[in-house]
């Protein structure tokens, strides 16, 4: 019914389009470039049989904090195309890649305290946890719930090389955390 | 820098460009006036105050003071980097270029200035200029290896792929601390690309188990898998999976790597591993489209047209019968073969496909569907087999064939099916009367609500859809899509000041009233400007359709910054792509939509122009000259003073806007809210000007395009040009 696929440049605009249709926190669309600029990995939509984008997910990686991992920036699927767990398809790919490609140990989200169905949704068919509270964290003063899922296997994508080189010793904590110390 | 200046004052103009950098403007600004106390001519420390008033926002007092300051030294580089930035800050980027260029006669090497000429190159799309600078700052500093991937990617976009590929060689080698130096003198001293590619593969050999350090792997992967994907460009299928299977370890983006792999392999025929391979995918992401296209593809069962032969429909069925098997989960596999069976096959696959839905009560079932009423004769089909089970259910509370009994939503959905479907078929009395009973049977699903509206803008009663609209608007105040509905609704009923209450319920940001300008809600801006230009209000609808106009000229803005941004991220693919994109933003539709609604407005300002003007100039005519100069005097005074006022007013906002929000969100206000100004336009022709090349170049393939193109040059008087427009408007593909 629905194509789940990586997002392209192309799909950004409509990624915009569908954020403004549906949920109040919006950006402008250098926020968007941003994303896929960084990680084009996490960017994940969710295309109808016409070819409309019909929801998507805008992932990051957090790469001040000590521990490697991601964030879901903005997940929306439009009201027309409930009950068919693109919700669920999109949370899944990006939260893979944050794993596979970038050693995340742990995915965080900000819910909307009021918003029922994104927290169970969250809670319940996507495994995450209340780990804090943020008061008035959205621009009309409602609060956040800081929610966060342990992503398993954290060493899974080392290579198989390692051995072949023991000259380095840095905590190995995916490609992700590398800093930027590199400038011209 | 301040060269010329005692050292106390060096020290201070040190502090001004520290500051500059550090965004500590204040203090930047202190520090320039305590040298301009003792040297009110010193030229650098001029242009370095205006720099840094022109980031405070005082436009005029920055470029009169960055002027002086070049003036008193016409020989720094510094005045005439400083002029350029400024300029850059406008984005008056062929002027920036000028300036950095007269910089670098002054200091040829400087590395600051180059780089920041490279960036406005890359922006321009000056290619051959972009080559030559990143050469240039490459031979200064070839040990860094960003300017080896800058140089790399500027032959790229230069279309100078064999070359380039070589660089990237030398990239790669980045991490191996010894012996850099001598490939990158290598690859720079043979002129013959393919030499060079010997002695690096060569030398690369010697190096076969090199790893790069952790923190880089994301990055090195990513680098392998751009020059993987160049080679593909360049047609160096087979050496491109080579180079792809023999760095695989090395690649930490796994479905990258893979979706590059079957790429090749199909491009290479190698249908076999190909299949293979896709089936991997699909186990992956059994909802991916493309994922089938490619599979049907190895295996020989694809049509661009989808049209397909008996014994090949007979081969698809059998293979997505075993791939439903597989992925059970999955509901592409049960859609597809809706596209290529026909007749009584067509009638039993969506029967069983339809079924579950409405139990289950998906409202998107219709849409899903609705591509197939474009095949000939499915439309009958399903028409026939929905009644059918809407009688069943009627009848019996149950699917026809079936004993067990369905849940009552079943029905209410079935209707629900049923309405769109002669909406679809603008039977919009059939459709009203079944959104109707679906209605009674269940009144409390705002579904049907919105379904209902739908229907009733189709059939051409938009006030009455307006209403709908906000009816199921009410029932969840707090779900933005069934407002945003709501505010589409009323736009289309032309109820603006309606509309614009409304969407202000879920757009107000702090103090600001709305923030869907800033959020760039375009479709939002054209609606409304459909709606003013449906009412006779030109300005406001002008100044709609030149809003959406000014989000492409952001976007185009946006990149600026990921010149460089992608260089140190190594995001090489990514990059590329959105350079691409960029070439072509204008060909999207947002951007057709304000165009030529912008245009239309011209042409009808030109048609009629406001009567207003007009009969003030009557009665200023009949004025004798003395007194009408007066009037004009005063008329100038009252703009000017208006103008000023406009003035503070944005200085203060200003001021707040930073305390508050940082420099992002400053709040202009806009002297022309209504658009007024923009209808006061001498020349109305003119302006269309712009846009209507704009769509020629990349919107050629539409209509719209050369009717306006006709309308615009008969007007004219350009009867030839309009001419031409009107034969290619028989055949627009011509």
């Amino acid at each position: 019914m629905v194509c789940i696929r990586k997002a392209t440049i192309d799909d950004l605009l409509a990624m915009q389009a569908c954020n403004l249709f549906c949920l109040p926190e919006n950006y402008q669309m250098k926020y968007y470039f941003y994303h896929i600029l960084s990680w084009p990995q996490l960017l994940y939509v969710a295309e109808d049989y016409g070819g409309k984008i019909v929801g998507y997910v805008l992932a990051k990686m957090e790469e001040e904090s000590t521990e490697c991992h991601g964030h879901i920036t903005s997940l929306a699927v439009l009201r027309t195309h409930r009950k068919l767990g693109l919700a669920t398809k999109l949370m899944a790919a990006a939260q893979n890649a944050m794993e596979q490609v970038f050693g995340a140990e742990y995915v965080s989200l900000h819910v909307r305290k009021s918003n029922r169905a994104a927290f169970n949704l969250y809670t319940e068919t996507l495994g995450y946890k209340i780990h804090d509270m943020e008061a008035k964290y959205y621009a009309d003063g409602e609060d956040a719930y800081d929610m966060r899922k342990q992503l398993k296997g954290k060493h899974q994508h080392q290579h198989q090389h390692q051995h072949q080189h023991q000259h380095h010793h840095h905590h190995h904590g995916g490609g992700c955390c590398s800093g930027e110390a590199k400038t011209e | 820098m301040g060269a010329s200046l005692p050292p106390k004052e060096a020290n201070l103009f040190k502090l001004i460009v520290k500051s500059y950098e550090t965004k500590q403007y204040k203090k930047g600004l202190k520090a320039a006036d305590a040298i301009l106390k003792k040297f009110p001519d010193h030229g650098e420390t001029l242009s370095m105050k205006g720099l840094t008033l022109n980031c405070m926002d005082r436009k005029q007092e920055a470029y009169e003071l960055v002027r002086l300051g070049l003036k008193n030294d016409l020989k720094s580089h510094v005045c005439w980097h400083v002029y350029g930035l400024l300029y850059r800050s406008d984005r008056e980027y062929r002027e920036a270029i000028k300036c950095y260029r007269n910089a670098l006669r002054i200091d040829p090497d400087n590395i600051e200035i180059l780089r920041d000429l490279s960036l406005l190159q890359a922006q321009m799309r000056d290619l051959a200029g972009f080559v030559e600078t990143r050469q240039q700052l490459l031979t200064l500093k070839p040990n860094h290896r960003m300017n080896w991937i800058g140089f790399a990617v500027s032959h790229h976009l230069n279309s100078k792929y064999h070359y380039l590929i070589v660089i990237l060689d030398a990239c790669l080698l980045w991490h191996i601390d010894t012996g850099y130096g001598d490939v990158t003198c290598m690859v720079y001293c043979y002129a013959s690309a393919s030499k060079a590619i010997d002695i690096l593969e060569a030398y690369e050999g010697t190096l076969e188990d090199d790893y790069p350090p952790d923190s880089e792997r994301c990055e090195h992967g990513e680098m392998l898998l751009y020059k993987i994907s160049l080679l593909e460009e360049c047609g160096f299928l087979d050496k491109a999976l080579k180079e792809l299977r023999r760095k695989e370890f090395k690649i930490v983006d796994k479905l990258s790597y893979k979706e590059e792999e079957v790429s090749l392999l199909l491009k290479l025929n190698c249908l076999d591993e190909g299949e293979k391979l896709y089936r991997v995918l699909l186990t992956m992401n059994p909802d991916n489209y493309r994922y089938y296209e490619g599979l049907q593809k190895c295996v020989g069962l694809y049509s661009e047209t989808g049209q397909y032969s008996s014994d090949e429909i007979d081969k698809l069925d059998a293979l997505y019968q075993s791939l439903g098997q597989q992925y059970t989960w999955s509901s592409a596999v049960k859609r597809i073969p809706l596209d290529f069976l026909v007749a009584e096959k067509f009638r039993d696959a969506a029967d069983n496909y339809i079924r579950p839905l409405l139990t289950k009560g998906v409202p998107s079932l219709f849409s899903d569907l609705s591509p197939l009423y474009d095949h000939s004769g499915k439309a009958d089909i399903l028409e026939k087999l929905v009644l059918d089970l809407e009688e069943s259910l009627k009848k019996t509370g149950g699917y026809p064939g079936r004993s067990g009994k369905e849940p009552p939503s079943t029905l209410m959905w079935t209707l629900f099916y049923l309405a769109q479907h002669y909406d679809r078929r603008a039977r919009y009395d059939m459709g009203l009367a079944k959104i109707d009973e679906a209605m009674q049977h269940t009144p409390t699903v705002i579904d049907l609500y919105s379904v209902k509206s739908k229907i009733l803008k189709h059939a051409g009663d938009f006030a009455a859809a307006a209403a709908l609209a906000d009816e199921a608007r009410c029932m969840d105040l707090a779900d933005r899509y069934v407002n945003s509905q709501c505010v589409k609704r009323m736009l289309q009923a032309d109820q603006v000041p309606l509309a614009e209450k409304t969407a202000v319920l879920f757009t107000k940001d702090g103090d600001q009233h709305n923030n869907l300008h800033d959020m760039q809600c375009m479709w939002y801006e054209l609606a409304s400007g459909d709606s003013y230009f449906r009412q006779g209000d030109l300005g406001r609808a002008l100044k709609k359709f030149l809003a959406v106009e000014k989000h492409y000229a952001d976007i185009t803005e946006d990149q600026f910054d990921f010149h460089s941004y992608c260089l140190r991220k190594m995001t090489l693919r990514a990059y590329i792509e959105m350079l691409r994109f960029q070439d072509r933003l204008h060909a999207h539709a947002y951007f057709r939509k304000a165009a030529t609604g912008a245009i239309r407005c011209y042409i009808k300002l030109y048609d009629s122009p406001p009567k207003s003007s007009t009969e003030e100039d009557d009665e200023l005519a009949k004025l004798p000259a003395s007194q009408k100069k007066k009037m004009r005097q005063k008329q100038r005074k009252a703009e000017a003073r208006a103008k000023k006022e406009a003035e503070v007013k944005n200085e203060e906002a200003n001021v707040s806007g930073v305390s508050k929000y940082g420099k992002r969100n400053v709040k202009t206000v806009d002297p022309d809210p209504n658009g007024e100004k923009l209808l006061q336009t001498e020349d109305p022709l003119m302006e269309t000007g712009k846009y209507l090349k704009l769509l020629q170049k990349h919107s050629s393939d539409y209509l719209e395009t050369h009717l306006l193109s006709f309308e615009v040059n008969m007007r004219k008087q350009k009867i030839l040009l309009a001419l031409q427009w009107y034969v290619q408007l028989e055949d627009p593909r011509k």
